[in-house]
């Protein structure tokens, strides 16, 4: 079959016109769907139209830099000290952007008891916290106040997270971010997790006066956060 | 993690000018960041256009430009250059951001007494925009004034004011039915009028 009924879905996502939850339905939708994908596709080229009827206007000079930096801190491992290795990646792209020392996918209370284990009697040093380095250690706290986590950062601004949340609804994901100087307004998507309890070494550096925080987000993860953050440290 | 080659490497070397579009997508893909400046030197003043007509406000369409071509770079293995033009599928990106940074400011200052003032168009004759630019603009615009006007009146609103199909009934008073046939209808009649009169080629020329 090459046709679908939500095809008419086509012209006004391109448009950015679906409401939220519409959008996320159809996105979802289109990953299986090729009548939808080729439509979407096909549609496209008419945003040129609308677009030149607008007409050019020259950004500011800084902001090719500004947008390449962005680009390198997407390509660049958060471990630098690693050697790279040139081969492209081919993991989905949640698992590109971070670097997750998964523990073994146990049950809830069977990880919350590793966590509490490693927060209180941390006899040997896991790997995450050993290629850090010395490091400082912040708790990471739940909206409430309850410690859910531990945030660790070196010298040079190397995060690791230790956090312990509820596995994400369906269709929906953890995502890290670094909240330059605290302002949610500029928080840098540092990676994606799908709950339980996890290291993870952050995509993004973080200074003293920034906040790591963790949101949920749709399945894929945002560009920014869109909720209010479920587990914050200071660093 | 540690499959990338080291920021800056290679952003250094020239860009490869004599690439297509879709090419230089091709290679972003493969992680090269000098063919993802390659792309930002040919779309970034089209693109920026779209954001500063959306968002008004210049740092918030520097941060939707920003984040559209991080985007670009993230999304770049699954575009397939068989189907579209690179270039609409970075304007898309671009202007996505730049809907939703407009939505969530708008939502920030919901009461925001400029909310129904139209968006602030620079001015025509921009330095920066060359002869050729002008020249698309003014064959866009003649394209789009084929659409009859109720067409192009809710395709225009989504596209810069960032509204939805709902937002659109209620702002013009009409069932959502009624503005989601003209929306399909309208962006129909744009493929069909770009195609007869070959715009495809005359406008997305670099």
């Amino acid at each position: 079959m090459d046709d679908c009924d939500l095809r008419a879905l086509a012209a006004p996502y391109v448009l950015a016109a679906l409401d939220e939850d519409e959008r996320e339905r159809f996105e979802a939708h289109l990953a299986g769907c090729a009548a939808c994908a080729r439509e979407v596709d096909a549609v496209r080229d008419s945003l040129l139209v609308l677009a030149r009827a607008g007409g050019e206007e020259a950004p500011p000079p800084d902001l090719r830099g500004r947008v390449l930096a962005a680009v390198a801190r997407e390509a660049q491992p958060a471990s630098p000290a690693r050697a790279p290795a040139p081969a492209p990646p081919r993991e989905p792209f949640w698992r590109r952007r971070f670097a997750l020392a998964l523990l073994p996918p146990v049950a809830m209370a069977a990880a919350a008891a590793v966590a509490v284990v490693l927060f209180l009697g941390r006899s040997s040093t896991p790997a995450p916290l050993k290629q850090l380095g010395p490091h400082a250690t912040m708790a990471l706290r739940a909206a409430g106040g309850r410690r859910t986590g531990s945030v660790y950062v070196n010298r040079t601004g190397e995060v690791v997270a230790l956090a312990s949340l509820p596995v994400a609804p369906a269709g929906k994901v953890y995502e890290a971010w670094v909240m330059v100087g605290g302002d949610e307004t500029r928080a840098e998507p540092a990676g994606l997790f799908h709950g339980g309890t996890h290291y993870m070494t952050l995509a993004r550096r973080a200074h003293p006066g920034d906040v790591v925080g963790f949101t949920l987000e749709p399945a894929g993860g945002s560009a920014r956060p869109t909720t209010q953050p479920v587990a914050t440290a200071r660093i | 993690m540690n499959r990338f080659r080291r920021a800056g490497e290679r952003a250094r070397v020239g860009p490869p000018a004599h690439l297509s579009d879709e090419a230089l997508v091709g290679l972003v893909a493969r992680g090269d960041e000098r063919a993802l400046a390659a792309l930002y030197d040919r779309h970034a003043a089209l693109a920026y256009g779209v954001a500063r007509r959306v968002l008004r406000d210049p740092q918030l369409a520097e941060d939707a430009v920003q984040e559209g071509f991080v985007n670009v770079w993230r999304g770049a293995r699954d575009f397939r250059p068989d189907r579209s033009r690179a270039a609409s599928w970075i304007l898309m990106l671009v202007h996505r951001r730049a809907v939703d940074l407009v939505r969530r400011e708008e939502h920030r200052r919901a009461d925001s007494i400029d909310a129904d003032q139209p968006p602030e168009l620079p001015a025509e004759d921009d330095a920066a925009t060359g002869a050729l630019a002008r020249l698309q603009r003014e064959w866009a615009q003649r394209l789009l004034a084929k659409l009859p006007d109720q067409q192009r009146e809710v395709i225009e609103l989504a596209f810069y004011g960032g509204y939805t199909q709902s937002d659109l009934a209620a702002r013009l008073g009409v069932p959502l039915g009624t503005v989601k046939s003209r929306m399909f209808n309208g962006m129909a009649r744009l493929r069909e009028l770009m195609e007869e009169e070959q715009w495809t080629t005359a406008i997305s020329a670099p």
